[in-house]
């Protein structure tokens, strides 16, 4: 039987910001984990006054998780890592 | 890194002729200035990471004129145990991109109208003791930042001095830069073939620390970001973008390191074709400008002190090259060298351009 909860890393697109992010709760929504990672990782949230959408890319499978999807159901496992890729443009 | 700011700051606002519009509590990015002071310790010391015993803590610097309350700069004060302290000061201008925010609710009111300029000045109020934590509110997960080295290479920044060309206005306080001729020459013909669109690549290569202490970029290769969605003004960079560039840094297996990214501005496709080429040659879209679009891309992707970002202007009368880069927390153009391949000495100088950071007046000031 799984755990109820989940150890796992996140690391930001270039590789050089990573955190150790432990006792996630499996019933937490990837959205809800991303709210409130992105500004533990010192990721803005607001950029020229619009909210910066972020994604959750599971590493060891390449998948792209969606936001709604409940941790549970996104097949992270314990040691997992995560990589926060926002969309943004330059103009 | 634990961080402390014992003072609150607050933004005060004044119209042009000097009537007060009221006071706003400031909420700022302290990233970049916390920043600053990583990387500064990084290049005082010979060590490659600032660990998790470190601390750092923001401290006003009273205003010479007015005194406290009032701030002249904000100092960051980092200790590292074991290895010693440095300090850092972010001026007041660090707030300007706060200031847009603020003056909001005054326009609202009509106190100010839209667009009208305004000063500000900023003052720190020592903060009240932090409550108890709620022990209802239990934490959903717990974080703890690594805090992983940054690769540096060992290297003679007088050899790469001597094979390199200057180009642009230098700054001794900068990291200097150096950029690969094949690396400038791909960019110049992605540039020409964009067909009047935006397009973008991320830079690449290594941080290097000279015998002597001082560390240097050589930017060693630019992975073109092929996925990102390029219009004629805006380059959109999402998952696929940044996938593809992960997997093509593995694949080159050479322990790159992000430095930056460089973009292009085609200004020659925006402007009116039927416009002269006297009137075009003044036009402001011909100007090179960093946007404040880009300052949020920098921000966010390219948030560590040492790194770059390229701009390239495609005008009438060719390709301008700008350079910008993190100084004491803010975004600002700076100089950059050209590093020659193949044993060539003091390589081609390529055309610079001075450019405007962040207030996007360039962009708009073309009314036709």
């Amino acid at each position: 039987m799984k755990n109820k909860t989940l150890d796992i890393s996140a690391v930001d697109v270039s590789g050089q910001n990573v955190v150790n992010v432990s006792r996630l709760d499996r019933e937490m929504s990837v959205g809800e984990l991303l709210d409130s990672l992105v500004p533990k990782m010192r990721l803005p949230v607001l950029g020229n006054g619009r909210r910066i959408t972020y994604h959750a890319r599971h590493d060891r499978t390449g998948q792209h998780l969606h936001a709604s999807q409940l941790l549970a159901d996104t097949g992270l496992e314990d040691e997992d890592r995560i990589t926060v890729q926002p969309s943004i443009q330059a103009g | 890194m634990t961080t402390r700011q014992p003072h609150r700051y607050v933004m005060e606002l004044f119209k042009r002729n000097g009537a007060a519009l009221g006071q706003v509590p400031v909420v700022a990015d302290w990233e970049p200035a916390w920043e600053t002071a990583r990387f500064a310790a990084l290049r005082r010391f010979p060590i490659a990471t600032i660990g998790p015993g470190a601390v750092a803590e923001l401290r006003p610097v009273w205003h010479t004129d007015l005194g406290a309350p009032f701030v002249g700069a904000v100092e960051v004060a980092l200790q590292l145990p074991g290895v010693g302290e440095v300090s850092c000061q972010v001026p007041t201008t660090y707030f300007k991109s706060f200031a847009g925010a603020a003056s909001a609710p005054f326009v609202g009111k009509g106190l100010l109208k839209s667009g009208e300029y305004f000063n500000y000045r900023i003052a720190a109020f020592a903060n009240p003791p932090e409550p108890p934590m709620n022990p209802q509110r239990k934490p959903r997960f717990q974080i703890e930042e690594v805090s992983e080295p940054l690769p540096i290479r060992a290297a003679s920044l007088n050899d790469f001095n001597k094979r390199s060309s200057a180009v642009g206005e230098q700054n001794e306080s900068d990291i200097r830069v150096f950029v690969s001729k094949q690396v400038v020459a791909e960019t110049e013909q992605l540039a020409r073939a964009a067909g009047g669109l935006e397009t973008a690549s991320i830079l690449v290569g290594h941080v290097h620390r000279d015998p002597g202490g001082e560390l240097f970029l050589e930017v060693t290769a630019q992975i073109h970001a092929r996925y990102a969605e390029a219009t004629a003004t805006k380059v959109s960079f999402g998952p696929e973008t940044w996938d593809a560039v992960s997997h093509a840094l593995a694949l080159r297996g050479k322990n790159e390191q992000w430095l930056g990214w460089w973009h292009l501005h085609p200004s020659s496709a925006w402007c009116n074709p039927k416009c002269a080429p006297e009137e075009r040659a003044k036009c402001p879209l011909q100007r090179s400008f960093f946007s404040s679009d880009d300052c949020d891309v920098h921000r966010t992707v390219f948030p560590k002190a040492f790194q770059v970002a390229l701009l390239i202007t495609s005008t009438d009368a060719g390709l301008r090259h700008a350079m910008f880069s993190w100084r004491n927390g803010l975004i600002v153009q700076r100089g950059f060298h050209i590093l020659a391949t193949n044993g060539e000495l003091n390589p081609a100088l390529v055309p610079d351009a001075t450019a405007t950071i962040g207030d996007d007046q360039d962009e708009k000031a073309c009314s036709r």
